[in-house]
């Protein structure tokens, strides 16, 4: 902060105020940027929407202007939106999300980790930028359009069917769109970084010499690498969870284009109800109890990482 | 000191800059449309006669459209909402009475699409484009052709069928297979068409409602329930391999239309750039360079023969009788969603 510590005693009581102060409140100016983006972005939309969420779909969208607040109140029906969401009707939706997003994490895990490793221990130090570029080069392309390469690749003229058929490995089109295959394949691709990322500042700052005393001390390969790197680079395994589980749980897009929009997912629920039936309180109820599971989960990510004594990586 | 004065100084440009652009500027106009609607080489010659600058925006559902103006934060001066939308729009209060006397090529209109129930009299709007919604199909696996919506249904077609993602498109696809309006809000008669097509999902390959066409064309599906224009689009391009049918049940019959929104800064602009691209030569150069059908009778001469004889795009009138519009079903619109999401729940 570059504070200048005064060794002389012969100072004005207000100029050593005045100093005193000064890094007290720089700090504070300094993240103002920061609090206005969260406010304006995150929690004033959150606002919006914990405040719809109470309402009475209108006909024509908007809300249902309510005629008697204390009647309203009083019967409960201001809950009305959140009593629906509970309704057996939408377990198989919620249920879907959440196994969906597990399954996308525990893959982006395993296929990420070895990946990581590579590029942090075992990669000659002037490929590690290169390769490190690679992991993030795809996201100067928008997602959309990487989900929907997928299409051209999986489909039955595609990419992978073609290739198949030409050498003679296949005498009819594999089935790889529009089924569960195809909407994993999108979303492990898609959340992959997110996972490699954080797994490699892990190992990165990994002392080799812990995994030599390990091997001196007689552990074979298998038990250094569970008794010791597992548990070091935990930080950055429970980052790249959470990096990963949240973003695919709220995911639509990909089991729209990929999946054939057969089976909506809580992302779609909530988007049809801004977006068809017209009833933004109703979605808003939804979207609300989403973002207090996501919070919810980040709350007990940062209670981890202050019991470990962890700094958190995110 | 100095930092708050730099901040207010800087806040201040912000908003003057802000303020300008709220500034009436009296040469604009301000179009949101469906995307592929307009050709850029009609604008580019109404703006080069007039002098007027057109911007304009694109969406890709009447929701969207009805969002953003209900939003108020939009500032256009012509919008097309398609027949529902127009009743929905008008009675919201959110756009304006059209003067008929303010277009000068009103007459160019044909009657047969004036005066429908969505906007009696055209008081709020005036007709663009109008199509059906019907079925694709590859011709090399259908080679008689495609009859009734049962294809659809049917287990033999399992795998190679796609459907519109969209509520209302598919419960019209059950209800009128039923014999039913596509209209209907009585909950029991929804209940049984929900049945059906959950029954249908398992030989759904696919719902999709932006790139049905090429999912048709690439061979992914032999079945595609799909809106014409797009539909036409791909059977020109392969009329050997592809071809578009309305089931003899008879489907969805859609008009987008042109109104003016209440709030529009810019309404002579408006009344300039509609009585222009309904000038006879003018309409038949956006149907030439769109592939929709247009209401606009007077046009018809100027249209390429290809185009009014296809009956992707310019269904016969036996055809179009058969078929209904998609009205608003207003409080049934929720039925509509809780069985909606029954099916895709599963």
């Amino acid at each position: 902060m570059g504070v200048k510590r005064t060794t002389t005693g012969t100072r004005t009581g207000t100029s050593v105020k005045e100093e005193a102060a000064t890094p007290k409140k720089a700090p504070y100016l300094l993240i103002t940027p920061a609090w206005l983006v969260i406010g304006l972005f995150f929690l004033l939309p959150l606002i919006f929407i914990f405040v719809i969420s109470f309402g009475a779909r209108g006909t024509y969208g908007g809300l249902k202007p309510i005629a008697d607040w204390g009647a309203y109140l009083l019967s409960g029906e201001f809950l009305a939106n959140y009593r629906q969401s509970l309704e057996p009707l939408y377990w198989p939706i919620y249920w879907r999300s959440f196994w969906m997003a597990v399954v996308t994490t525990g893959l982006c895990l395993v296929i990420s980790y070895p990946i990581a490793y590579y590029i942090a221990i075992i990669a000659p130090a002037r490929w590690k930028n290169l390769l490190l570029a690679l992991v993030v080069i795809p996201f100067w392309t928008s997602f959309l359009i990487r989900t929907y390469a997928w299409v051209l690749i999986l489909r039955t003229e595609g990419l992978i069917n073609t290739v198949l058929m030409q050498a003679g490995l296949i005498n009819a089109p594999l089935d790889l769109l529009y089924n569960e295959f195809a909407v994993m394949v999108g979303l492990v691709y898609g959340e992959l970084p997110f996972m490699i990322l954080p797994l490699y500042a892990s190992l990165e700052k990994l002392d080799l010499t812990l995994l030599e005393a390990s091997s001196d001390l007689g552990a074979n390969h298998p038990s250094t690498f569970w008794r010791v790197t597992v548990p070091l680079t935990m930080p950055g395994i429970v980052a790249g969870i959470v990096l990963v589980f949240i973003p695919s749980i709220g995911q639509f897009v990909v089991s729209d284009l990929l999946g054939g929009a057969k089976s909506m997912l809580v992302g779609n629920l909530i988007q049809n109800q801004f977006a068809i039936a017209r009833n933004k309180p109703f979605g808003s109820a939804i979207a609300f109890e989403l973002t207090a599971v996501v919070l919810l989960l980040l709350l007990a990510y940062a209670w981890w990482s202050k019991k470990k004594g962890q700094e958190a990586m995110l | 000191m100095k930092r708050i004065l730099m901040t207010a100084a800087a806040l201040c440009c912000g908003v003057a800059l802000l303020a300008g652009c709220g500034k009436k500027d009296r040469n604009v106009l301000n179009i949101y449309i469906w995307s592929a609607y307009l050709p850029d080489e009609v604008i580019a010659e109404f703006s080069q006669k007039t002098g007027i600058r057109v911007n304009y925006d694109t969406y890709d559902s009447n929701e969207a459209l009805l969002e953003k103006l209900q939003s108020g934060v939009a500032d256009y001066d012509l919008v097309v909402p398609s027949d529902y939308m127009v009743t929905i729009l008008a009675a919201e209060g959110l756009v304006q009475e059209i003067d008929h006397g303010k277009i000068t090529t009103w007459g160019n209109l044909d009657p047969k699409f004036l005066n429908k129930k969505f906007d009696p009299e055209n008081k709020h709007s005036l007709p663009y484009f109008w199509g059906t919604t019907g079925v694709g199909f590859n011709r090399e696996k259908f080679p008689n052709g495609v009859e009734s919506w049962g294809a659809m249904f049917d287990a033999a077609n399992a795998g190679r069928i796609l459907m519109l993602d969209d509520v209302r498109e598919c419960f019209a696809v059950a209800l009128k297979y039923m014999g039913k309006s596509l209209n209907e809000t009585d909950p029991e008669v929804l209940r049984e068409a929900a049945d059906l097509l959950k029954e249908q999902k398992k030989l759904v390959r696919t719902y999709n409602s932006g790139d049905f066409h090429n999912i048709l064309a690439s061979g992914d599906v032999d079945l595609a329930h799909g809106y014409n224009g797009q539909m036409a689009e791909a059977v020109s391009a392969a009329p050997e391999k592809l071809g578009y049918v309305v089931p003899k049940e008879g489907g969805t019959f859609w008009m987008d239309n042109l109104c003016i929104p209440a709030k529009s800064r810019n309404v002579e602009n408006a009344y300039a750039f509609i009585s222009y691209i309904m000038e006879p030569e003018v309409n038949a150069k956006i149907v030439n360079g769109v592939s929709y059908a247009s209401a606009n009778a007077a046009a018809r001469a100027f249209i390429k023969p290809e185009i009014l004889q296809d009956q992707a795009i310019y269904p016969p009138d036996e055809i179009v009788a058969r078929c209904e519009f998609l009205e608003d079903v207003g409080e049934a619109a929720t039925v509509y969603d809780r069985l909606w999401t029954e099916i895709k729940a599963q």
